[in-house]
């Protein structure tokens, strides 16, 4: 409790909770950009379709979408803070999902078992990107794109390459089904994990190592910090998450369709790159990171109220991933 | 025939080749050139000698097109240029040899010889690699060189990679090369191949512009000698007629304005050595031993990349040493990591602080209390309120001005950025703190204000090993200095003794 106070009493301080954000005395406004972004995707499809688009089912239809894309883009920003790529938190998402269904549906393995499983696969995945990069010095880019093709293989091997659809529990289904008011599990799970990441990132001291190695890895390392270390848990903290993610998401949807983490992908790092520009200068934080993914949800879903055909998705996505990388580039230049 | 500029003409053979005319360069508040004329002529081996920062290296990147001088021509057989590019420089048959030789180590030996020329030998538009393969043979020959040129240059011998790069400016058909310290990763016997090597080129009435540290080399091979001092041609001599003594005088020169308090001897040797150095060494360092004691401030001199910094890496744990023994308080130390070094209270602030010495993405007080963020954990949690009070107390301390302690670290001058990182180590259990150019790229105020600082942590009973290339320094701080020479410490100047003169003749002995 007395660490809550303290937390609370920092957020009110003039240097408030998302750090970089005041310079001096000035306020950088530009920070507030995609909050204004997003309020105007708002307006604009409210007042467009204002039946459709700001209707309760939409509003909690949109919130429950994006769920699980949010906790794995929460897993990636801790791996883009620590100044490193991870792309395959999306593999690993379809290979959780991919495990769970098989495991409760063909051995019939009780949940515990196969969250377990789930779990030890995602913090093992984690492991191997994060040893290869660090021990071996290889670019994060490259081993994890490998590791990306190993586990889709491994998807499509335990899938049979099939979709399964039947024989899950009705404990597995009703952990990715229940609702309070039509807001759905996946919901609830994200905070929760938010909210624990969020508080890591910034409020202990795991936090600001993975932010000082990111800034700038020999200071770092001259500071003391292990910096090695740092790179390795962000990783095993994305592709646990995106196990995590990849079984939520199976339970939600009662079925498992192979590899569909890769549409994923894209939006989590446009999500998480917005997020690095939002509230924040040029930091990856967490708060940013879920309002990237609904504002990109958002702009999706009002797209598609509009009668955009479905692949104005990942333009919208692209789109916005340009244009916060930009807009990352553009706050450096200016700073 | 144009006159020569300088102070003494050369000889009949006196064709100027080469000519600075009153150039100048300034960067901020240095003038790092200042109004430089000199003449090199047609087949010489023209020296180039100053202290670290007397403007040798500057002169050299105009010439080569780095830097664009704010006044002055050069001109190049009688011809004003001024190169935008190496490439504009080779065709101008200027060549250049650096310290360390630009080549792409996983091609081959050919391959390098004709970066940046076109293959001479093709059939059909392709390259015929046997006769390329001869003809760089042959290149190679001419410089002495009997290796495989097929072989990849990483596979070479430094010293043969320098002559790789000679060759290579010969290829190009300089009349001109300048050799900027080539022999300084050099072993001596193959120093001694080179130098006949470069003799051969001055019987080709190749004109050579050797810059060196190295007295002993340039009494050796050259013909005359430009001396530099702050930014400014002090002299050109013949060799044959200027002893060593001159020389090293006119390096030294007199420093009319003493920027710098009196010295104040406040450090004094108290009780038992805190960090003794046994025979430590590695590739670059040999046989290293001295002693440490609270309360002292010990200087570690060295002339270009003698491994002043190697030291202090090594002994901060950055860097492995491959033989010796380091130990603090008698205790026998093994650093693996940074962190083992800061737990046994061994601190070091770097040489170039935007490479390794801050975060920037950070604030100035995250960046204070680095080192220490675990020590302010409290249930898991960082103890924030405590954390920004510590680091803006420590950062009042040593006099860090800045808009805020939540402001950028981008946001100060590059001495506040220093005292900032000198804030880290103000209250810390430092026992031994290393310091490696702690006034690098500092305005003459703060310089003064981190020397305050360095004889406070000394008043305090640290120990403090500060590695420099700037001699007045020493002068300012020092209660002893050590003088890395021939990769070890070849000498020992302590107490009133410590003057740069005293320094310098040490250091070119």
């Amino acid at each position: 409790m007395s660490v809550n106070r303290e937390s609370r009493e920092d957020a009110s301080s003039p240097q408030g909770a998302w750090g970089a954000t005041w310079s001096t005395n000035n306020y950088d406004w530009g920070v507030l950009a995609p909050i204004i972004f997003f309020a105007s995707l708002i307006i604009i499809f409210g007042a467009l379709e204002p039946e459709i688009f700001l209707s309760r089912e939409n509003v909690t239809s949109i919130l429950n979408n994006g769920a699980v894309l949010a906790i794995m883009a929460c897993g990636l920003t801790f791996v883009l803070a620590v100044g490193e790529f991870d792309l395959s938190v999306a593999a690993a998402a379809s290979f959780g999902g991919a495990l769970a269904a098989v495991l409760v549906t063909q051995t019939g393995a009780p949940f515990a078992v196969t969250a377990l499983a789930v779990a030890a696969a995602g913090i093992a995945i984690g492991l191997l990107n994060g040893l290869l990069v660090t021990r071996f010095e290889i670019p994060a880019l490259i081993v994890t794109i490998g590791v990306s093709s190993l586990l889709d293989g491994m998807t499509l091997w335990v899938t049979g390459n099939s979709v399964i659809f039947t024989g899950f529990t009705e404990l597995f289904l009703w952990l990715g089904g229940w609702r309070i008011a039509s807001i759905q599990a996946p919901v609830f799970y994200l905070v929760f994990i938010a909210v624990i990441l969020a508080i890591v990132l910034r409020y202990t001291a795991t936090g600001r190592h993975i932010y000082a190695a990111g800034g700038n890895r020999a200071a770092s390392r001259m500071a003391g910090i292990r910096v090695e270390r740092q790179v390795v848990l962000a990783f095993v903290v994305a592709g646990f998450l995106g196990a995590i993610a990849g079984l939520i998401y199976t339970a939600r949807q009662g079925s498992l369709t192979p590899l569909f983490g890769t549409a994923l992908l894209l939006p989590t790092f446009a999500a998480a790159f917005l997020g690095s520009v939002t509230l924040a200068r040029r930091r990856f934080h967490i708060l940013g990171t879920v309002i990237g993914v609904y504002l990109i949800e958002t702009g999706t879903v009002g797209l598609l109220i509009l009668g955009a055909p479905a692949y104005t998705q990942q333009l919208f996505a692209g789109a916005v991933l340009i244009l916060a990388t930009i807009g990352a580039r553009y706050r450096r230049l200016a700073s | 025939m144009t006159t020569i500029a300088n102070d003494r003409p050369v000889g009949s053979s006196g064709e100027i080749v080469l000519s600075f005319r009153n150039v100048s360069k300034r960067f901020g508040a240095t003038l790092a050139v200042d109004n430089v004329s000199v003449d090199v002529v047609k087949g010489e081996i023209h020296a180039l000698v100053g202290e670290n920062g007397a403007g040798k290296s500057t002169l050299v990147r105009i010439l080569a097109g780095d830097h664009v001088p704010d006044q002055g021509v050069i001109e190049v057989n009688g011809r004003q240029v001024r190169f935008r590019h190496p490439d504009e420089a080779m065709t101008h048959g200027v060549g250049f040899v650096h310290q360390i030789p630009a080549f792409v180590p996983s091609l081959s030996v050919t391959e390098n010889l004709m970066l940046g020329l076109p293959f001479k030998f093709r059939r059909a538009g392709l390259i015929v690699w046997s006769s390329e393969h001869e003809s760089a043979r042959r290149t190679l020959a001419s410089v002495g060189l009997s290796i495989d040129p097929r072989k990849p240059l990483e596979l070479l011998r430094p010293h043969e990679r320098q002559l790789v790069a000679v060759a290579r400016a010969m290829k190009h058909g300089s009349r001109i090369i300048v050799l900027d310290e080539v022999s300084a990763s050099l072993s001596e016997p193959e120093v001694r191949m080179l130098f006949e090597k470069i003799k051969d080129l001055r019987e080709q009435d190749v004109a050579v512009i050797y810059v060196s540290h190295r007295l002993g080399e340039i009494f050796e091979i050259a013909d005359r000698v430009t001396i530099m001092r702050d930014g400014k041609r002090i002299a050109t001599h013949e060799m044959s007629s200027i002893s060593r003594r001159q020389v090293v005088n006119e390096i030294v020169g007199r420093n009319a304005e003493d920027l710098f308090r009196p010295k104040q001897r406040l450090s004094k040797r108290r009780g038992e050595a805190r960090l003794v150095v046994r025979n430590l060494g590695d590739e670059k360092l040999n046989d290293i031993s001295f002693e440490l004691y609270p309360g002292e401030i010990v200087g570690v001199s060295g002339l270009g990349a003698s491994g002043r910094s190697r030291l202090l890496r090594i002994l901060f744990g950055a860097q492995r040493a491959s033989r010796g023994d380091i130990r603090i308080d008698g205790e026998p130390c093994r650093f693996r990591h940074a962190s083992d070094a800061l737990a046994a209270g061994v601190a070091l602030v770097t040489e170039d602080r935007i490479a390794d010495g801050f975060v920037p993405t950070l604030p100035i007080w995250q960046n204070v209390t680095l080192p220490w963020s675990a020590s302010y954990r409290h249930r898991g949690f960082m103890q924030i309120k405590k954390e920004m009070r510590d680091a803006e107390r420590h950062c009042r301390t040593v006099g860090v001005r800045m808009p805020s302690i939540m402001a950028q670290m981008t946001q100060l001058s590059g001495g506040n950025q220093q005292k900032a990182i000198f804030a880290r180590w103000i209250s810390a259990s430092v026992r031994v703190l290393l310091l490696d150019e702690p006034t690098h790229g500092v305005d003459i105020h703060s310089k003064a204000q981190i020397y305050d600082i360095i004889r406070g942590l000394a008043r305090d009973g640290c120990a403090i090993l500060m590695a420099s290339s700037e001699l007045e320094e020493f002068e300012a701080l020092c209660d002893r200095v050590l003088i890395l020479r021939d990769a070890w410490i070849a000498d020992e100047i302590a107490g009133s003794e410590i003057n740069k003169d005293k320094i310098l003749h040490a250091l070119l002995a």
